[in-house]
């Protein structure tokens, strides 16, 4: 999902490693147990992560091992962009793994619709699988033309990191609610080489040593969100007219990139996208005071030990209030010879067995809603994510239409390149996006 | 007379079994030829003429790729003009670089051997990790580019982001690797016969004299090859682009092949025949432009052997 947007994200190639590391174990057992291990049914199960995400993926699969010892999981991983270059011609070739991850924000419709993923009713019905134990915002974005093409695997809700230490030197004892709110903190948060912050006179916008706010390019977590706060919408609603559009250049839409982009450029409260790039993580290295992140991101602020911090749900504008709520889900492919391993595979991962072991290592929030609400996962953990769990009632939906990825990418290049560069006006950059993402919507080349 | 039969028919056999041995010898080659490269090329031909997104089955479209590429597609005429900045713009100057660099490593000096390493060496980094390199040399604020921009009171430059600067600074990373060119051309010099420029000096030509009426002429045929690989090079430039605009290329960087490779496996819907045809029209310009080169070198090249009677 959105660690699309990411240029962070490592490329790491463990493939290969796994493979020959899987078939050194598979090797390994010896003449005693060979005759136990052939009866042993090896299903693939394909996804991409970062390598938090997948050190968390193996605990989970070997948990899956000693429940289900008959199945053995061969897993397939690749970062983010390859696994979408990889998978359809994997696909194409008749490879693609039993059961993999899909985000159904994206890809679902193309996939779904040209048969590469199975329709899962039939399989929910059969298993008695209670669909309504899962956060209730994620159960559309599993759904196309009224079937259920996935089983919830992580959930994802977007939060404001906030740096507590610095809060304190500055003389604020609670995080922003509003953005409105984020600005004038920001401000205060903002410090020069001689000390001053942003609302001092002498001010030096040049040489600033720590930005109250940060956040990388952010589309689907950040800017989307603002403008449906502000009244606008990134996509017009594609639940309710057939053909979707991007309605990045209506008023209310460029209002909200104005503002992203003011942040930057008018009020010096944010670093431009090259000072960004000096970082791998700025929030963690202490030079941005807030910061915007997903869920799946909290195991990186967990190390830090020079300064306090915890989270609060996104702001508001003037009282409406937006978030991002994102679930990934697992896929089975209609090709596989193991339909029922491969199944029994994906129910498991989306069980209370599965979502626990999920949450334990502190990646990802539960999609089954009362283990996500509950004091032991709770336990441990930053004390605003409460909040932030609560603002998941104003999720904005994450639904898949076609030519989407491809659009959302265009407007992201767009933003990204031009507009939060400060290379082409917001007015200016709005309207190339949108021009370029609603022909690209309509099928054509641009 | 049926003895010379006997023999001609002995040659034959033998001419056959040579024959046979050779194609023995030969046929790996051919078939990997045959099914990795004639195959697919045919299959792609096939494919530039439907749309087909690797699953459902092709669909035929006539001329539609085609006509829609050269006619309505900015991205492509942005990809076209942008590899023909880089061919253009790049190529002469990897040439011209590479061949000073060389001129000035085939000075009999001591400790030269070290300095031809030292400027051999950037070439065998991999592009991708030179790239990220080169992303911290460019950087506005820390990046030592500026530092020598700034030294001159020069305005800073924003390379990586600024739509202006962006081409340049990819054939500024691009030149980092002029030692493998570098490397033929000091072969080239070194085989350049002492005698010539000799008989030059005796003649009283001075040193651009004798470069301009020795050296250069008798490179000619490594300047042609140097020509024809940077050619197909810098028309193929991919990592550069990928690395240094972070897997986002825009109108201002795109070049042919990204833009194919996004349109085949970096689309949603993974057009396939849409890029075959990119790949053909790729192709034929290639083609064109190496089959020009090669035609103009019988003008320009100067083979030693050739013209001795």
């Amino acid at each position: 999902m959105l660690i699309y947007l990411r240029g962070r994200q490592s490329k790491r190639r463990l493939t290969a490693v796994l493979a020959v590391g899987l078939l050194c174990l598979a090797l390994a057992p010896g003449h005693a147990s060979a005759h136990r291990a052939a009866a042993k049914v090896v299903i693939t199960y394909g996804r991409w992560g970062s390598a938090d995400e997948i050190r968390a993926g193996n605990a989970l699969l070997q948990a899956f091992a000693r429940d289900y010892p008959a199945i053995s999981v061969s897993q397939q991983v690749a970062d983010w962009n390859t696994y979408w270059t990889k998978l359809p011609t994997q696909m194409a070739a008749g490879q693609a793994p039993d059961a993999f991850l899909i985000d159904p924000g994206y890809y679902q419709v193309h996939y779904a619709s040209t048969g590469r993923l199975v329709a899962l009713d039939d399989l929910i019905k059969r298993d008695h699988i209670d669909m309504s134990q899962f956060w209730p915002q994620e159960l559309p974005t599993f759904r196309f033309q009224g079937h259920y093409y996935e089983l919830p695997s992580q959930f994802a809700v977007n939060l404001l990191l906030w740096n507590k230490t610095e809060f304190a030197k500055a003389g604020l004892s609670r995080p922003p609610s509003s953005w409105q709110e984020l600005l004038k903190d920001g401000q205060l948060l903002t410090l020069d080489s001689k000390g001053h912050n942003a609302t001092q006179r002498g001010f030096d916008p040049n040489h600033i040593v720590q930005w109250g706010y940060g956040s990388y390019e952010y589309l689907d977590g950040i800017d989307e969100l603002l403008m449906t706060e502000m009244g606008g919408h990134l996509w017009s609603q594609p639940e309710t007219s057939g053909h979707v559009r991007t309605e990045i250049d209506s008023p209310q839409s460029r209002a909200a990139i104005q503002f992203l982009v003011d942040l930057i450029y008018k009020y010096h409260i944010s670093p431009t996208p090259t000072q960004m790039g000096h970082y791998q993580s700025i929030f963690a290295a202490g030079k941005v005071a807030m910061y915007i992140d997903g869920t799946f991101d909290l195991p990186v602020y967990y190390p830090i030990r020079s300064f306090k911090w915890d989270v609060t749900s996104f702001p508001s504008w003037n009282g409406h209030i937006a978030t991002m709520v994102q679930g990934v889900g697992n896929a089975l492919n209609p090709t596989t010879a193991h339909k029922e391993e491969a199944w029994t595979l994906i129910k498991w991962m989306a069980g209370t067995q599965g979502q626990s072991i999920v949450s334990a290592n502190g990646l990802d929030i539960p999609s089954i809603r009362s283990l996500a609400e509950s004091p032991s996962f709770l336990k441990g953990k930053p004390s605003g994510l409460k909040a932030v769990l609560e603002s998941v009632k104003y999720g904005v939906p994450y639904l898949d239409f076609p030519h989407k990825a491809d659009a959302f990418n265009y407007i992201i290049t767009v933003l990204t390149n031009d507009v939060f560069t400060g290379h082409m006006s917001v007015t200016d950059g709005v309207k190339k996006a949108a021009d370029g993402a609603n022909a690209i919507l309509q099928g054509r080349h641009v | 007379m049926a003895k010379l039969m006997v023999a001609r028919r002995r040659m034959g056999v033998a001419r056959r079994r040579e024959a046979v041995a050779f194609y023995l010898f030969a046929s790996p080659w051919i078939l990997g030829f045959l099914i990795w490269t004639v195959g697919p090329m045919l299959a792609s031909l096939y494919l530039s003429f439907t749309s087909y997104d690797l699953f459902s089955p092709p669909q035929w479209l006539g001329l539609q790729n085609y006509s829609d590429l050269l006619t309505s597609d900015g991205t492509f005429r942005s990809a076209i003009a942008n590899t023909f900045y880089f061919v253009v713009v790049g190529l002469p100057i990897t040439l011209v670089l590479s061949l000073a660099t060389a001129l000035l490593l085939n000075e009999r000096l001591r400790g030269i051997v070290v300095f031809r390493a030292l400027f051999y060496v950037p070439s065998l980094v991999p592009s991708v990790a030179s790239g990220v390199l080169w992303i911290s040399l460019f950087d506005p604020q820390y990046g030592v580019l500026d530092g020598i921009l700034r030294f001159f009171h020069l305005p800073s430059v924003d390379w990586l982001t600024d739509p202006n600067a962006i081409k340049p600074a990819i054939i500024i990373t691009l030149l980092w690797g002029v030692g493998s060119g570098m490397i033929i051309y000091l072969a080239g010099l070194q085989s350049v016969p002492e005698h010539l420029y000799e008989s030059a000096k005796i003649d009283g030509a001075g040193a651009i004299a004798r470069f301009w009426f020795v050296t250069l002429p008798l490179l000619t045929p490594t300047i042609l090859f140097q020509l024809v690989i940077g050619l197909i090079g810098y028309f193929q430039i991919f990592d550069q682009i990928y690395v240094l605009t972070n897997n986002r290329p825009d109108d201002s960087s795109i070049t042919f092949t990204y833009y194919l490779f996004q349109t085949a496996f970096g689309s949603e819907s993974n057009q396939m025949g849409y890029a075959s045809a990119q790949a053909w029209i790729f192709f034929v310009v290639v083609m064109v432009c190496t089959a020009i080169v090669f035609r103009s070198s019988a003008r320009w090249v100067f083979y030693e052997g050739a013209r001795n009677p």
